[in-house]
């Protein structure tokens, strides 16, 4: 029995290495404090950040709002799809992009209500929508760290606040995971820093880089991927969607997010905010197997009804879903979801224009 | 922490009293899905239980008739839950829409291995009606019976006189049998965590959007398929064996190596083996089996097939699935004079080497192509995929959403999966290292663990078996 024991002992020893480094090493800081204030102090004192891609995007825009002294011209709220809208789409005004990945309909609330609570509320906030914002299916709890946020929003129009969060012992499982075992020795691999090593441009020119305005640049190796690397990742993006099983329930749009969504336009108008809506379009392999497929009818359905917001709100809005109608090519993508900054820059020049109050 | 916490409480627990935890071990097992769903498992068991000793008591018709009730009560529960939707969306397809004939559709969830427990509580059944087994009189034991843990689920499929005797056995903890036991839960692990999980990627981009594809994905992401399959299904097989072992019991064999089948049928021996054994015994020879003229042979081995099909799922994919299988075995009996003949011919030149490499080959491109249909969303698509699959004017394997590493990795595991069953004396894996020096069998165990490590895919994949 006692060999048996040690030969288990002996047989465990590589998860005892797995276990220590993921807590030393906690590549996503979740037993220490990670990256966000510092990299929120670079951002308000109008330097870039580079080389760093595993830091909680809510918290730090957290703490940008709390460093921030004055309001922006134009704030951009959306997902990873709208990232790539920078400064430079809007010359001469004061501009910060605060999209966050993977954002839900309470991502926008709690942002634009964060924005409020610090009296930081821009001229205009630019939505950069996504169908997902109206799929009852699409969330996560990322976006509490403005709680506060989200719950001003929703007192005011009446809607229930937040519900508290369960207790989870997710911190723990996560620890003990091979995945963040893999997450980490790839950090190491890269020799990506948690100190913030990595700062220039150039280091930003090819690992990657949060821009002063919030934008995001992609590293090289995405920006410099070939059109039949960019058309096979389109056809994957779409093969994605389809079985993703948030697409398998999204047959219609949600009451609530639809109705969370206008008392946010309500909220911002309410304090003399304008807004305006953005569609990022999808790469055109992926908008055509998706329609082929019979799945992007719910992406349609989502399109029109923020056309008929836009139209009832009287709010500007440019773009769409399909990229047909917005003039951006195959090339203009890095995969089947995020346009490049240039497909973009043409909507935010269609919105301008429509709207020069912008 | 289930499975060491159960091990503990059950070498802890008196003999007569360690039935109840395992039983209690496998209801929070199967709760972990939906708790609910275990009061059909309950009904199921009451009903066989009581079955099994009415049927025993009866003689003649009346014992016949017990035993249809028996197997009607199971039937149905799979009819309800697993085909009834099926049945109502077909029956809609040839004679008008649903909402027309307003029948509603069901909106429950499959109840985890449903088809698995109910076939291994007819197995009981008819073995009883048989005469081949005594009906169990202890409700407690026979509970156990249909909802052992380790292979409640996904089998494999097992028979009383294996399995009920043992939950009478006295087990202790046996140190060498609790580390071939882990050992075969590692090499599990490694077949589902490392190669199925990672080929699934690629399969998933490739079957979700077939019109996408062209020839070369399209066959890569299809080997990738009956590989992924394979090392899904048999890799849970090895935990469920594995597991068993540890706590004393032991599981038939479900796999034997079946990719390196030399002939379809060889295949079927070799594949599921819990499962072909269950049709053999009560379906296929009940209906004759081969002792019949050609013709209803032949009708015996396509109904077998398709009713395997149907278990499997309940969508027409299945049934083509299971057509096809029953078609390549009546084609390979009919063509058997033939290609005797053929093979003799080819014996006698220098190419005689090569017949049994090229019947395995032969046999896994038919069990592949099968798997086309076994995996395609619709039968549509598993046309669309067989019409394209000729296509090679594109070369898209960049569409497989791999990197040429990821790529390179994935063929890499499945030539030292295919390597190491080759080397194997037996069916069973650790046998590679059996008699091997101490340094070289370390070597390996810790070679497992940083595969699972370092090259495992955690993405909380299901088993595709938990679904039938």
């Amino acid at each position: 029995m006692r060999a048996f024991v040690a030969k288990i002992a002996l047989a465990l020893v590589p998860v005892a290495v797995m276990i220590v480094t993921n807590v030393i090493y906690d590549p996503s800081h979740l037993l220490r404090e990670g990256p966000e204030r510092h990299i929120a102090d670079r951002l308000v004192s109008g330097q870039p950040v580079a080389g760093v891609v595993n830091f909680d995007e809510r918290r730090t825009l957290w703490y940008v709002l709390q460093r921030q002294s004055a309001p922006t011209d134009v704030v951009v709220l959306g997902s990873s799809r709208g990232m790539q809208v920078s400064a430079h789409a809007f010359p001469e005004q004061t501009f910060f992009n605060a999209c966050v990945s993977a954002a839900a309909i309470e991502d926008l609330i709690a942002i634009a209500g964060e924005y409020a609570r610090r009296d930081l509320l821009p001229r205009t906030f630019v939505l950069a929508l996504d169908p997902s914002f109206l799929n009852r299916m699409h969330h996560h709890d990322g976006w509490r760290v403005m709680e506060d946020g989200y719950d001003e929003v929703m007192r005011e129009a009446g809607l229930p606040p937040a519900s508290p969060q369960p207790p989870s012992f997710d911190r723990l499982a996560v620890m003990l995971s091979p995945a963040y075992f893999q997450q980490a020795l790839r950090e190491i691999k890269a020799r990506r820093s948690l100190s913030l090593a990595v700062m220039d441009e150039a280091d930003g020119d090819q690992l990657g880089m949060l821009r002063s305005d919030g934008s995001r640049v992609y590293p090289r190796s995405v920006r410099e991927r070939t059109p039949a690397q960019v058309d096979g990742l389109a056809v994957s993006s779409a093969s994605d969607i389809r079985r993703d099983p948030e697409t398998a329930a999204f047959t219609e749009l949600d009451a609530f997010a639809m109705r969370r969504f206008e008392a946010l336009l309500g909220f911002v108008a309410r304090r003399g905010t304008h807004v305006a809506f953005l569609l990022p379009p999808y790469h055109p392999a992926t908008v055509r197997l998706l329609r082929d497929a019979g799945v992007f009818t719910s992406f349609d359905m989502a399109e029109r009804y923020y056309r008929d917001v836009a139209a009832r709100f009287r709010i500007p809005i440019a773009g769409s879903f399909d990229p047909a109608s917005t003039g951006c090519d195959a090339t203009e993508f890095y995969d089947g979801h995020h346009p490049r900054e240039s497909c973009l820059g043409r909507i935010v020049r269609m919105l301008t224009r429509a709207s020069p109050g912008i | 922490m289930f499975f060491p916490l159960v091990c503990l409480a059950y070498f802890a627990t008196p003999h007569r009293l360690r039935w109840i935890t395992l039983l209690v071990a496998s209801c929070i097992f199967y709760m972990a899905f939906i708790p609910a769903y275990i009061l059909v498992l309950f009904g199921l068991i009451v009903v066989d239980y009581t079955a099994g000793i009415v049927i025993e008591r009866s003689r003649g018709a009346r014992q016949k008739a017990l035993l249809v009730a028996s197997l009607t009560s199971n039937i149905g529960i799979l009819a309800v839950f697993k085909y009834y939707n099926f049945a109502v969306i077909s029956a809609a397809g040839l004679f008008g829409s649903t909402a027309d004939a307003h029948v509603p559709l069901l909106s429950w969830a499959l109840p985890l291995g449903l088809s698995f427990h109910t076939f291994q509580s007819m197995a009981y059944t008819v073995e009883v009606y048989r005469g081949r087994y005594p009906a169990e009189r202890h409700l407690g034991r026979y509970a156990l019976y249909v909802m052992f843990f380790p292979q409640l689920v996904a089998g494999p499929i097992e028979r009383p006189a294996h399995l009920l005797p043992q939950f009478l056995t006295r087990h202790r903890f046996d140190p060498d049998r609790a580390a071939s036991g882990l050992k075969l839960i590692a090499w599990g692990l490694v077949k589902k965590v490392v190669i199925a999980d990672r080929l699934a990627g690629a399969v998933d981009t490739v079957y979700t959007l077939p019109t996408a594809h062209h020839g070369p994905a399209i066959i890569v992401a299809t080997i990738f398929f009956g590989v992924q399959i394979y090392c899904d299904f048999s890799g849970y097989t090895d935990i469920a064996i594995g597991s068993a072992e540890v706590l004393g019991f032991s599981l038939v064999t479900n796999f034997r190596r079946p990719y390196l089948a030399r002939s379809v049928g060889e295949f079927w021996s070799r594949w599921h083996i819990s499962l072909s054994t269950w049709f053999r015994d009560y379906l296929y020879i009940p209906l004759g089996g081969n002792r019949v003229p050609r013709r209803r042979w032949m009708l015996n081995i396509l109904l077998t097939f398709l009713i395997s099909g149907l278990w499997h799922g309940a969508n027409w994919t299945f049934v083509v699935w299971g057509a096809l299988h029953g078609c390549y075995l009546v084609l390979g009996r009919l063509s058997a004079p033939l290609r005797d003949r053929a093979r003799a011919l080819v014996e006698q030149t220098a190419l005689s080497s090569i017949v049994p490499a090229a019947q395995t080959a032969i046999t896994f491109a038919l069990v592949t192509l099968a798997w086309v249909f076994f995996r395609a969303r619709s039968v549509r698509d598993g046309f669309v995929l067989v019409s394209r699959a000729t296509d090679w004017s594109v070369f898209d394997l960049d569409a497989l959403g791999l990197t040429r590493g990821e790529l390179t990795v994935s063929v890499g595991l499945i030539a030292a999966l295919f390597a190491i069953e080759a080397l194997s004396p037996d069916d069973d894996a650790r046998s590679v290292l059996r008699g091997a020096p101490i340094w070289m069998r370390w070597s390996a165990y810790y070679g497992v663990m940083a595969t699972l490590l370092l090259l495992g895919v955690y993405n909380n994949s299901k088993f595709i078996y938990f679904q039938f």
